[in-house]
């Protein structure tokens, strides 16, 4: 798994590139398939546009996705720069919910101390998760891939199957209500809204802020660039004195605690409890926004907003009768061709060919 | 007790076909050396495939040919993606999860013009003790994996190739070609298996399926030791757990007792603990992942 | 002519690599039931010739005949069906397979009949043919053992085996006794003779003149890529073929071409050294495959010496390398000034602390070991002092001092003339040669004056002007008072800079030596003929 970085990303030679022809292409396929099924594809672009930019209201719910889709993408990126592919920014991200449903029930604090008590609440928490396998790597050898994947559906079943629907769950007068999820967390608790219309809050400041923070870390602190060496040959990095494994439980650390960030961000903004049923597929989509954002800060923050756009449209193409859950099609269509940038040089060079070929035949009579 | 036990292993023989059939889709995959994350996606296309096949043919064994057909399809996208354009197995195996998750909604709302499930399909013929020749052919299926990979000279060059493809290649084995295949392969069980959701079990898709069974497969897969029949066994002992929680799910609230939870994280927290622990020598193939360059002289 | 056409004939091959002739008109010749033993240093063409010899190069002149009929150059498949097998130094063999498994793959018994049509092997004939080959040629091998579960020995004889149920006539043995101990190599000697009893051919390559005299009818010695001695084994001496392996070397045009201005001898007695620096006593250390590497060496290095370690390449110059810097465990005692490195929290119990200690290390494999090829060249000069001014400032160096490290890499990229002088190119895009430049500008000029030099092969791959501003370096450091190791398979290296040469044989020390010493008291301490045996035999 050395330098996974450079096999993720090396082949494209322009990420940014790379990821706009991605994107263009998942969106015009996208496009046809909707053409295909007799729906109209113009209205629900059009539509999807309008739920994601179409004034103050849509703007803010871009921006609250796209908040949250930048801290998955940032954990996910985080893991990347030591060269572990942390799949597991769901299972961070449910703790981290879970955490600051937790303390923002629990803590009878003014909102400047419990907001932050909650949001390091999370953190930890989705820290925590992420250690375990770090640890299982640097001490066990376990592939990351399978640990965070298993321990995804741990985190899963246990928080929903149990602790929410049993010792966490609300009880209004003796009665159960388990698919209502835990009791609400205090007011003081809630993120403050920023906009008078809309549902934009913190969330977004925090997250932008939180980029600048990964940024300067990757860019100006030393143990940025150990990360980044240790992901980039963790050998070389050994031989050149650097604790390797020390440094990948750090960078863990870090990865999780941005998921469960994210996490306390859909919490403490919008759901003000731990609902009975939560699954996002956020930390799944983090996957993607690194992806695609070249799993560097800038390319990220832009990355998140985007898809937090798509996802915000996607709830409007309900009107031209397709479910939102198309997002999901788009993200992974996108993924799925950034993933393959040798397809896309081989696409460009055979146009080339045939441009040049075009060219010469015209030219020569 | 015992009832409890009995209803339970009854139940296993429904639930298990899915799980054991996508389990052996990952072995087969990844003993070749092909990490295939993808399975969770395949399992989704082939269980709505299974079910429009079944709907519209009004055979819930054409409905599973559909199904199987349509897993190997989304396997060949994976094949073609990290074979021949070099994609990272892990990415791709990936965004075909979230492709098939946001595809089948679309294609179920399309096909069938509801978001949530399908309507009844034509669901497979049960014998007189309920269960479908699906579950036997799924039980005998771990046992003839095992004979393919130990007796045959296919069986003998994918293990090869998933330890040390470069020695295979040296003795005349297509590498690339044989992980292709295996990939195939594997999205066909997997097709299969999603079919043994929609057509085997509910007799109609629901927009969730196959709700992780991809996922636990996959912990089938770590947790057997990369064997088909180990892997068989942890499927089996999965959907145990599964049918167990189910049966003891009523006992339980009734004792305002909410542990199902607890049980249905059981066979990801013992696969971990065997990974962790390095119970008798766990070992992914050597190649597992690794992309193989063929040499370019 | 009557007589049966030769096994195997190679004749005028020449093989250029970028314009160099690695193989200039080399004309060998193996007879049926000849063992015919390959000689020379490395670097000296041998395995350009096997790899020709199998099909895997193409020659850029010259033909191979294996039984009278030519081989089509470039196609492997050919050669193997012409009967040529090849054991590489690595083996081939897949390890979670068995022994029988391992040698049909790929061509395996079916079945008769339908069951065999759909691919059902015949495991009872196959293993019973597996069984017989070994059996017919002496090698006791227990056709169901998982080859993990095996030694190195036993892995090697599934390897001649391989090649020998695959219908091999030719045995192509590449220095099939450097993963051997000297029992194991005396079994296998004995193997291949019976194997040229009947009848096969065998080309066996090593660099041990007690087995090569042992083992063949003939000896061929190649010196860069030519073909300087031929005689049978019976008419020649382990010390002409050593003077053959090293050479009559010129001292003065050497060093010349070098650049190194003062003739070693006179260097050494120059450069007296002011104190002991380095002590290492009984060392001994394990290899990745878990053989023992060193085998209880001892020697001592002074402040500003150059210690040069000479040594056919596997017989622990390399471990030796690691344990010094951090990167193996080993047992015995090491000092540095005084200090135990292997005792508890010593300064060679981890590679960050033998950094801290003041120890710099040139990576044999540079590639792996000391560049990280997706960072760009001045992340990789501030790598291993990445903590210290000018590369970070703040407290304990938590900042990467940008501007810092950027004039500072362009005084290293100049120092060592790094082409392009780009500090923000990507260190994975540079050339080899450049590459090498790079770690080395790191190591000796990057952080603290080193007390202790650690270099290993420091010069392969480049060329004169870069060799002498690399030696220049280490000399430098030498001369500010460091004590320097350095390692090379490469006798005119080791002459051009060091001030005294221990030659490493089998993990120990098998003498040392003034640079001045004639070809042929090195090449026999090189080849495992320590001055006194070569006594005791002369």
């Amino acid at each position: 798994m050395a330098d996974l970085r450079a096999r993720l990303f090396a082949p494209a030679r322009d990420p940014l590139w790379a990821a706009l022809l991605a994107i263009g292409a998942s969106l015009l396929l996208c496009f046809l398939a909707i053409l295909a099924t007799g729906k109209d594809p113009i209205a629900g672009y059009g539509w999807m546009a309008d739920g994601a930019l179409g004034g103050l209201r849509p703007l803010g719910e871009t921006a609250l996705k796209g908040g949250v889709l930048i801290l998955t993408g940032l954990s996910v990126a985080v893991a990347f720069s030591v060269g572990l592919f942390n799949i597991g920014a769901e299972g961070q991200l449910i703790w981290g919910a879970l955490a600051a449903a937790v303390v923002g029930r629990a803590l009878d604090l003014p909102a400047p101390l419990l907001i932050p008590a909650a949001l390091g609440a999370a953190a930890l928490a989705g820290g925590l998760w992420a250690l375990i396998p770090a640890l299982l790597k640097v001490g066990r050898g376990v592939h990351e891939v399978i640990s965070t994947i298993l321990l995804n559906w741990v985190a899963i079943h246990l928080v929903h199957g149990w602790l929410v629907s049993g010792p966490l769950a609300a009880r209004t007068g003796g009665e159960h209500v388990s698919v209502a999820g835990t009791a609400p967390i205090r007011a003081a608790a809630h993120l403050p809204r920023l906009l008078p219309e809309g549902r934009l809050d913190l969330g977004l400041p925090l997250a932008l802020l939180c980029a600048l923070a990964v940024w300067a870390i990757f860019r100006h602190a030393r143990k940025g660039f150990e990360w980044r060496a240790v992901g980039a040959s963790a050998e070389a990095a050994r031989a050149s004195g650097i604790p390797v494994g020390r440094r990948i439980c750090e960078a863990m650390f870090l990865s999780g605690a941005l998921a469960g960030l994210a996490g306390s961000l859909l919490i403490l903004g919008t759901e003000h409890r731990y609902p009975g049923v939560f699954r996002t597929g956020y930390g799944f989509d983090g996957i993607a926004v690194a992806l695609v954002g070249a799993s560097s800060a800038p390319g990220v923050v832009l990355a998140g907003l985007f898809f937090g756009a798509i996802r915000a449209g996607a709830t409007r193409l309900q009107l031209v009768d397709i479910h939102p859950s198309f997002a999901e099609l788009i993200q992974g269509l996108t993924v799925l061709l950034v993933a393959a940038p040798r397809l896309f040089a081989k696409l460009l060079s055979k146009l080339r060919g045939k441009a040049r070929a075009a060219t010469e035949t015209g030219g020569a009579p | 007790m015992n009832a409890l036990l009995e209803g339970s292993l009854a139940a296993v023989l429904d639930f298990a076909p899915p799980l054991l059939l996508a389990a052996l889709g990952g072995v087969l995959s990844e003993r070749s050396g092909v990490v295939n994350i993808g399975l969770e996606g395949m399992m989704r296309v082939g269980a709505f495939a299974a079910a429009c096949g079944a709907y519209f043919t009004g055979s819930p064994w054409l409905g599973l040919l559909c199904g199987a057909l349509a897993g190997g399809l989304t396997a060949a996208v994976h094949a073609l993606l990290s074979l021949r354009y070099r994609a990272d197995q892990v990415v791709s195996g990936i965004a075909l999860n979230l492709v098939a998750l946001g595809l089948i909604t679309f294609l179920l709302e399309t096909v069938f013009g509801s978001a949530g499930v399908s309507p009844p399909v034509p669901s497979l013929p049960r014998d007189a003790f309920g269960h479908t020749a699906l579950s036997y052919a799924a039980l005998a299926a771990p046992v003839a994996l095992h004979l393919f990979l130990q007796h045959t000279a296919a069986g003998l060059r994918i293990r090869a190739v998933g330890e040390h493809p470069r020695a295979a290649a040296t003795l005349g084995v297509r590498v690339l070609r044989l992980r292709a295949l295996c990939v195939l392969g594997s999205g066909l069980f997997a097709g299969l298996g999603g079919g043994a959701l929609s057509v085997g079990i509910l007799g109609q898709f629901d927009s969730r399926m196959p709700a992780g069974a991809g996922f636990m497969a996959l912990a089938a897969v770590v947790f057997g030791k990369w064997t088909p029949l180990g892997a068989g066994a942890a499927a089996l002992f999965f959907a145990f757990a599964d049918a167990l929680q189910r049966q003891l799910g009523f006992a339980l609230h009734a004792a305002d007792l909410h542990l199902e939870g607890v049980f249905l994280a059981l066979p990801y927290a013992l696969t971990l603990a065997v990974l962790a622990l390095g119970i008798g020598r766990t070992r992914a193939p050597a190649a597992d992942g690794v992309p193989y360059e063929q040499e370019g002289r | 002519m009557t007589a049966p056409p030769l096994a195997l004939e190679l004749s005028g091959i020449t093989k250029r690599f970028s314009g160099a002739a690695v193989l200039d008109a080399v004309s060998l010749t193996l007879a049926p039931g000849e063992v015919l033993a390959l000689v020379g240093e490395n670097g000296a063409g041998k395995s350009t010739l096997v790899n020709i010899a199998c099909g895997l190069y193409r020659a850029d002149e010259g033909t191979v005949r294996v039984l009278g009929q030519p081989l089509p150059p470039g196609d492997p498949r050919a050669a193997i069906a012409a009967g040529i097998g090849v054991v590489h130094q690595h083996f081939m063999l897949v390890g979670p397979l068995t022994v029988w498994e391992n040698v049909v793959l790929g061509s395996e018994p079916r079945r008769k009949g339908p069951l065999g049509a759909l691919g059902l092997m015949d495991r009872a004939e196959a293993r019973r043919q597996v069984a017989d080959a070994a059996a017919r040629s002496g090698l006791a091998l227990d056709v169901d053992a998982q080859i993990e579960s095996i030694g190195v020995a036993q892995q090697q004889r599934v390897e001649i085996v391989k090649q020998l149920w695959r219908g091999a006539r030719v045995l192509i043995l590449d220095e099939p006794t450097a993963v051997l101990s000297p029992k194991e190599a005396d079994e296998l000697v004995a193997t291949a003779r019976g194997l040229a009893a009947s009848g096969k051919s065998i080309l066996f390559i090593s660099h041990k003149l007690r087995e090569v005299l042992a083992v063949a009818d003939r000896v061929a010695v190649l010196r860069r890529g030519k073909l300087v001695l031929e005689a049978r084994a019976s008419e020649t001496s382990a010390g002409a073929l050593a003077e053959a392996v090293v050479g009559q070397r010129v001292a003065a045009e050497l060093l010349t071409a070098l650049g190194a201005a003062t003739p070693a001898v006179t260097r050494a007695v120059e450069s007296r050294p002011a104190a002991t620096s380095l002590v290492a006593r009984d060392l001994r250390c394990d290899s990745d495959r878990g053989r023992p590497a060193l085998r209880g060496l001892s020697f001592t290095l002074g402040k500003g010496e150059v210690l040069g370690i000479a040594g056919v390449d596997g017989n622990g110059q390399t471990e030796l390398a690691e344990v010094l810097t951090g990167l193996r465990p080993a047992s015995g005692s090491v000092l540095l000034d005084g200090q135990e490195g292997l005792a508890r929290a010593g300064w060679a119990r981890t590679s960050g602390a033998a950094r801290r200690a003041g120890v710099v290390h040139l990576p044999e494999d540079r590639l792996r070991r000391a560049l990280c090829l997706a960072l760009t060249v001045e992340e990789n000069l501030a790598l291993g002092h990445q903590d210290a001014p000018p590369w970070a400032r703040g407290p304990r160096g938590a900042l990467v001092d940008h501007a810092g490290r950027r004039r500072r890499a362009r005084e290293l990229l100049e120092a060592f003339d790094v082409r392009p002088p780009d500090p923000t190119a990507r260190a994975g895009g540079l050339s080899g040669g450049n590459q090498q430049k790079l770690v080395a500008a790191r190591e000796l000029l990057g952080g603290a004056p080193p007390r202790l030099v650690v270099a290993v092969q420091p010069t392969r791959g480049l060329d004169l002007g870069a060799t002498r501003r690399l030696h220049q370096a280490l000399r430098t450091a030498r001369d500010a008072g460091a004590a320097v190791l350095v390692i090379s398979l490469d006798l005119d290296e080791l002459r051009a800079v060091a001030d005294r040469i221990l030659v490493l044989y089998d993990g120990a020390a098998a003498g040392e030596t003034l640079p001045s010493a004639t070809d042929e008291e090195l090449g026999r301490m090189l080849l495992g003929q320590g001055r006194r045996e070569a006594k005791a035999h002369g």
